[in-house]
């Protein structure tokens, strides 16, 4: 018989540690392509080591975050894995959902979707686990379903879903100033809203935003909130800019590696501006940070980023030297050979740069953006940082010859270690009242572009995996499997190129 | 009063008696009105006939449109007998009628 009456919980395509490697969760981004659809599922989003309550040892970092607030507040809570749930029928009274993609409609998930014509798995494992008997017998006995998460805004397209699996309310924003009130009342069974949007004038201080109480997923912990460049695409611009104190970071490291948790995987929109003065990295407190880090984990422990910025990256390495001092004195140890992380290169066009992500170049102007991305990536290589960039394309108020520049940026980066990743435009940020891009909006340039991401990243794949990403006996599976895969990729593009060539002519 | 949650009670509240007519952009003007006095919470009320969620499709570009303000929304059935509840609740509280 279970003891919580708050149940949070998510699919399978987020409860997962993705084999200890983040960038294979991505995988659950797109249908399960030449292989069975459990295999598929099994290589992105493995399940995870739970124990007899059906605890996930390691809990996606949003979740633990609302956890450790309803803990604080009072509230008999826990993170239960989606195949756990019967064991809390009995007391479940609230089940909080959490996802970052709910029904696919985010980046990548919709491009794939786009290009392939079939649904991506994590929308196919959401809907799972909506229609599974836990979550319907959970209902039927007047359990209340709060969603909430990255992907809420999703919901406001789902009607059908939200009325069909009887969701109470959705809620979107940062939640930790408000989520107790909510639960309270709900627990009184008194009316809620339907809706809620949690503006930046109620976001949390950093007092009011807690210590994780359980694991994060691979040691994921966050050093920052919100980003000061504004672009208009992006919704953490929308939040207002807080640094994480050491303090909190160190506990937060401690939580994990007293999980067993072997790293940590430090989250920000961009590690380097940790405590920075505007745009330009703060050298002293960056070095801190990551002596911290290190310090805790040991040389065994990998240390992480989620994302750093490519001027910044440009800035503190030509200012200061930082990037190889923080590689060489710190990062890289005999266990430790790189440091994967996610870039934005978003278009190779000064003109768009100036017009979506006018901050995102500083403290260089837009004009110079092209020049920042190919000297960052440089950067990088040398240091074996290696990114996983983005590109958007169909950005509102993008032109054929923008598209050409970012072509042309791409020829500039292929000897660059790294993998690029084109996504369509999906309204959100500042942006999020405008049109989305659709399939019939591909001209040929798009098609160049997809094409040359497609090879750039094919030919580097192969040697992260077997260099980098997935050294070792261990991983072979994996690593055979992913290879087997890229292999059928470039066979069926190689199939499609005649194809695709006649059409770029026209 | 209760009913409400505390981040509801400092906001500046929106009753949208729903019919075919209701122009929903009018829900836009209000809340920029409300924000040139200092109000950064909204609290919509929507008395529909639609059922709920469905009655968020109409109301869908007005949420999208947000970036700045704390918002929630609420549903009530379409009868006098709820707005005047609903009216009597607002009655300390600084609100505005919308219909048609």
């Amino acid at each position: 018989m279970g003891r919580y009456e708050i149940v949070l919980t998510t699919d399978r395509t987020m409860m997962s540690n993705h084999h200890g490697k983040e960038f294979l969760g991505f995988l659950a981004t797109g249908p399960a392509l030449n292989m069975p659809e459990g295999l598929w599922l099994w290589l992105g989003a493995p399940k995870p080591k739970v124990d007899s309550e059906g605890k996930p040892i390691e809990a996606p970092y949003g979740m633990r975050k609302v956890e450790a607030k309803l803990l604080e507040a009072g509230f008999r809570v826990a993170i239960i894995d989606p195949d756990h749930l019967h064991k809390h029928l009995d007391s479940m009274k609230i089940l909080m959902l959490g996802h970052h993609d709910y029904f696919a409609y985010g980046p990548p998930s919709s491009e794939w979707w786009m290009i392939t014509g079939k649904e991506p798995i994590n929308r196919i494992s959401f809907r799972r686990l909506m229609e599974s008997p836990a979550v319907r017998k959970a209902k039927e006995k007047g359990v209340k379903i709060i969603a909430g998460g990255p992907g809420a805004w999703q919901w406001l397209w789902e009607l059908e879903y939200w009325r069909k699996w009887g969701v109470d309310l959705v809620i979107e924003g940062e939640v930790e100033r408000v989520i107790a009130d909510i639960v309270e009342k709900a627990l009184n069974n008194e009316p809620l809203p339907d809706y809620i949007y949690v503006g930046p004038q109620d976001s949390p201080t950093i007092e009011e935003i807690p210590v994780i109480k359980g694991a994060s997923v691979n040691g994921l912990i966050e050093i920052m909130r919100g980003c000061p460049r504004g672009c208009r695409f992006c919704p953490v611009t929308l939040r207002s800019l807080r640094f994480i104190p050491l303090e909190k970071i160190r506990e937060e490291i401690l939580v994990n590696l007293r999980a067993g948790i072997k790293g940590v995987l430090l989250h920000s929109e961009d590690v380097f501006l940790y405590h920075a003065e505007g745009v330009k990295p703060n050298p002293k407190a960056i070095m801190k940070l990551h002596k911290l880090a290190r310090e805790l984990v040991g040389e065994e422990g990998a240390i992480g980023w989620s994302h750093l910025t490519l001027s910044t990256v440009k800035y503190a390495e030509e200012k200061y030297r930082l990037v190889s001092k923080l590689m060489d004195e710190i990062i890289l140890t005999d266990k430790q050979r790189f440091i994967g992380v996610q870039v934005g290169v978003e278009t190779g066009s000064p003109r768009l740069a100036k017009l979506i992500m006018p901050g995102k170049a500083a403290p260089y102007p837009p004009e110079k953006w092209p020049e920042i991305v190919i000297d960052a990536f440089r950067i990088m290589h040398e240091n074996n940082i290696i990114p996983a960039a983005t590109l958007i394309l169909g950005i509102p108020g993008e032109k054929p010859e923008d598209v050409v520049k970012t072509a042309e940026l791409l020829d500039e980066l292929k000897h660059y270690r790294s993998l690029i990743v084109p996504m369509f435009f999906v309204p959100m940020g500042a942006m999020k009242n405008l049109d989305w891009f659709r399939r019939n909006n591909v001209k040929a340039e798009h098609i160049e572009v997809m094409l040359k991401t497609l090879y750039h990243s094919t030919f580097w794949a192969e040697e992260i995996m077997s260099k980098y990403y997935l050294r070792g006996a261990k991983m072979a599976p994996l690593r055979i499997m992913l290879k087997l895969f890229i292999r059928y990729v470039k066979h069926r593009v190689n199939k499609l190129k005649p194809k695709l060539e006649e059409l770029l002519r026209h | 009063m209760n009913a409400l949650f505390s981040f509801e009670k400092k906001a500046y509240h929106i009753v949208v008696i729903d019919s075919e007519s209701m122009d929903y952009g009018k829900i836009m003007d209000e809340m920029t009105n409300a924000s040139s006095k200092g109000f950064r919470k909204f609290a919509i009320h929507v008395i529909s006939k639609t059922k709920s969620p469905q009655y968020l499709e109409k109301l869908r570009s007005v949420i999208q449109n947000n970036i700045a303000y704390t918002i929630t929304v609420r549903h009530h059935n379409y009868s006098e007998e709820e707005v005047k509840k609903l009216l009597s609740m607002l009655k300390n509280i600084p609100h505005k009628v919308l219909e048609k």
